[in-house]
């Protein structure tokens, strides 16, 4: 429709705006989070340390491996390298797939097994709340990077394409940096 | 090569993290130590991983520090916090 | 493709038609509302027909009219605020005024209106599912939004349908945000620095800035209420709560901290609707005055200072919520400095107007009134800054008269501007002057008719979301002050016909305007 094109960057500053705003939303949960927890001294900390914070860090080393793939991937597609860029790709979502595989075991665990759910108490609450928000981002990071990697492989998008998938994704690695600290590290057992 | 470097130090810096809580440290400094190790991983996954060190588009130098300013003003609601305590 | 178009233009007009058909359903809302303040035991048929759980035998039920109060409410600030002196004239024109070829993002706009529909659809389907419309006023504050059916009638399906739209409002305005951002930072013509852009287009990307973040906070809020009310959670929900004789099981959240959420938003929100606005007057009175702008970079830096500021100041509307005192003196504190830029504005559009050579075009007319109505609004800001005087005129008439005029009333009069000022670039024709010169007098005259009064009903204390006065001995006084405000309300009403049929019959038959009309120095109004 437009004959006229974006000059390179608008993508990556787009991006780099929503990040900034969803980064505040998920400040928001976190403070609310400190908020209710300051206001109730006798705050549940239920995770031990083996098996649910072993669990938790491997979580965390998938997802940083990911992140680490999909690096791999941007560079590929900036020397045009499309059969490499696809392989990253599909590396960083199968990365993602089993961050969530992790995860959801992990929910079924804590709801089967230690019978804390949502509305168990604000423990529950929190966790499922902000936790739950986050594979959200990952499930539709996952399915954003799927749409790249079809299009990479049948020839469309350009290096900033990917470089603008490589920012949200890298971004769903940063907001676990602080979650996997402040909802699993200190809810650990005294 | 860089890459996979600044990897192994955002793995590194996760052990150590798990590292506090195995050791039990006391909560509060527990806390402040969490959070200038997540700051740091923060910043080196937006350093590297996301390239602010070579691309930065330019508002993000004003936009960036704007993100810090609204989560302070979002830690004006802990003292609500520490009243609702109070008046459990 | 003229339906799910990604051209600018195309868009925007689409916002300012959800816009125009959003505002006529508001201002239904709020003259049925005005009729039952004033005879409170009438028994209208028509209610009835419309709301049978609500008027059974057409008698209004007080849920009825906090339900009506709540719409009203939500469809004017988010609909028809937000959407069209924003999304709808800045969609069109800051390509047009930056020479941009579009905006940043053809798609994702395309995408942010449909979501803004989407959102305004499920906010009315909350009409007409069991139990009616939530309660809860635009600001939803838990309890009462958090715990369900058990608090009233549409506090059901209603209020989660009241939550889900909000929700996805936050999402499309983050879309729009990002996209008029990204515009004006990157797509600026050639040598445009961003202190020779138009003050029309400072106020947007100010704006948009707050939405990006604004809305963020509003989005997490959201998403915990929402949590409250489907899955059990208890945020906002305070422990040992008693609600219709049943103890509440859940415990330790706290409600205050749903006020912080939503006023951290709702300012800036306040400010989104006013800023395009004041970006607009400057342009129009300028051009109307033959002078540049007064003071261009002080008006550009008061912009964004009252941006800044309007994060900083949320606390003032919660002096009687129990929030701690030595918050609420900083609050007051930053509340009265907003007063500083938005006195650089006005007498900077006051020294815009001294030595010019003024034309009364129709647009004009209403630039000025919206000098005077930021002005009248304005002043009552001050008062309420101060948590002595709000803690008495907090739940009165006052407030609503005070954020009435400054918040809706004078950005509905910078939204009468742009139409008389843009309307030749729109649609190749003139609005008609005369008519619009007929329907500002009359609408000017209206709106003090209808909001002076309330400002002394405040001042006896009359509390406003009450669906009944007569109830109460010490209202008897002010009830002739609400039979005329609400006849007031009438013919306030009914003038909008005249711009209406003005805005229909000139889109047709209008006088054919030439190229640059008005003799405006932006660039929009060139030929290339």
């Amino acid at each position: 429709m437009n004959a006229l094109k974006n000059p390179p960057g608008v993508k990556t500053t787009g991006m780099w705006l929503f990040v900034l705003s969803d980064l505040l939303t998920f400040a928001t949960l976190l403070v609310i989070y400190t908020a209710l927890r300051i206001a109730n001294p006798d705050w549940p900390r239920p995770f031990t340390l083996s098996p649910a914070i072993v669990y938790a860090t491997i979580m965390t080393v998938v997802l940083l491996a990911s992140s680490l793939t999909m690096v791999w991937a941007v560079a590929a597609m900036a020397e045009d390298d499309r059969k490499n860029t696809v392989k990253w790709l599909l590396a960083t979502i199968a990365g993602g797939i089993a961050f969530i595989a992790l995860h959801l075991t992990e929910w079924r665990h804590l709801v089967l097994e230690d019978k804390i759910t949502a509305s168990t108490g604000l423990f529950g609450a929190v966790f499922f709340g902000v936790t739950g928000l986050h594979m959200l981002h990952v499930a539709c990071g996952a399915v954003y990077l799927s749409i790249l990697t079809a299009g990479v492989a049948r020839g469309k998008f350009s290096a900033e394409d990917i470089e603008t998938g490589g920012l949200y994704w890298h971004f769903v690695d940063l907001v676990w940096m602080f979650i996997f600290p402040l909802v699993y590290l200190m809810a650990v057992k005294p | 090569m860089t890459y996979v470097k600044v990897w192994i130090g955002l793995v590194a810096l996760t052990l150590v993290e798990a590292g506090l809580a195995w050791i039990r440290t006391a909560p509060t400094l527990m806390l402040a130590l969490l959070l200038v190790l997540s700051l740091i991983k923060a910043a080196l996954i937006a350093w590297w991983f996301m390239h602010l060190r070579t691309h930065r588009p330019k508002p993000l130098t004003v936009l960036i520090p704007m993100l810090f300013v609204f989560v302070g003003l979002l830690l004006s609601l802990l003292p609500d916090g520490i009243r609702a305590g109070a008046m459990r | 493709m003229i339906i799910f178009s990604i051209d600018h233009k195309v868009i925007g007009k689409q916002y300012i038609g959800l816009a125009l058909f959003s505002v006529v359903l508001g201002t239904l809302l709020s003259l049925i509302m005005r009729f039952h303040l004033v005879y409170p035991d009438a028994k209208v048929r028509l209610f009835q027909a419309m709301w049978p759980d609500g008027a059974p035998g057409g008698q209004m039920t007080p849920e009825l009219y906090l339900s009506l109060m709540t719409m009203h409410g939500t469809i004017m600030v988010f609909f028809v605020l937000t959407t069209a002196p924003q999304s709808g004239f800045g969609n069109y024109f800051l390509p047009l005024q930056i020479g941009a070829h579009d905006m940043a993002f053809p798609v994702l706009n395309m995408l942010s209106f449909w979501t803004t529909a989407l959102s305004l659809l499920t906010l009315l389907a909350a009409f007409f599912v069991e139990g009616g419309a939530p309660l809860s006023g635009w600001t939803a504050y838990p309890p009462l939004s958090g715990l369900g059916r058990i608090t009233g009638p549409g506090e059901g399906l209603g209020q989660d349908l009241w939550i889900l739209s909000i929700a996805l409002f936050c999402v499309a305005s983050l879309m729009a945000a990002i996209n008029f951002i990204a515009t004006i930072i990157e797509l600026r013509a050639p040598g445009m620095g961003y202190f020779d852009m138009p003050l029309t287009c400072w106020g947007w990307f100010v704006t948009a800035l707050i939405s990006l973040f604004a809305f963020a906070v509003l989005l997490a809020g959201g998403i915990l209420l929402l949590l409250d009310r489907t899955a059990g959670t208890s945020f906002f929900i305070p422990g040992g709560l008693i609600v219709n004789d049943q103890v509440q099981s859940r415990s330790g959240g706290s409600p205050i901290l749903f006020q912080h959420l939503f006023w951290f938003f709702g300012h800036p929100e306040v400010y989104i609707a006013i800023l395009p606005g004041m970006g607009l007057i400057s342009t129009v009175l300028s051009v109307f005055s033959g002078k540049k702008v007064f003071g261009y970079k002080a008006m550009a830096i008061a912009l964004v200072s009252i941006g800044g500021l309007g994060f900083v100041v949320w606390g003032h509307h919660m002096f009687i919520s129990g929030m701690s005192p030595y918050s609420s003196i900083a609050f007051s504190v930053l509340t009265l400095a907003v007063g500083v830029p938005s006195a650089v504005k006005t007498f900077n559009w006051l020294a815009t107007l001294w030595g010019g050579r003024l034309r009364f075009t129709a647009a004009m007319h209403y630039a000025l009134g919206f000098v005077s109505l930021f002005i009248t609004g304005g002043i009552t800001g001050l008062v309420l800054g101060q948590p002595g005087l709000d803690v008495y005129f907090h739940d009165t008439y006052f407030v609503v008269a005070h954020f009435h005029l400054i918040m809706g009333v004078a950005a509905i009069f910078a939204i009468f501007a742009a139409f008389h000022y843009w309307f030749p670039l729109m649609y190749g024709r003139f609005l008609n002057e005369r008519l619009g010169k007929v329907h500002f007098f009359l609408t000017f005259l209206g709106v003090y008719a209808v909001f002076v009064p309330l400002h002394f009903a405040g001042f006896v204390g009359n509390p406003r979301r009450y669906p009944d006065f007569k109830e109460y001995e010490f209202l008897k006084s002010v009830m002739p002050l609400h039979i005329g405000v609400t006849h007031a309300a009438y013919f306030l009403g009914a003038v909008q016909l005249i711009f209406l049929f003005n805005y229909f019959w000139s889109q047709r038959h209008g006088a054919i305007a030439p190229a640059n009309p008005w003799n405006a120095a932006t660039r929009e109004w060139r030929n290339d």
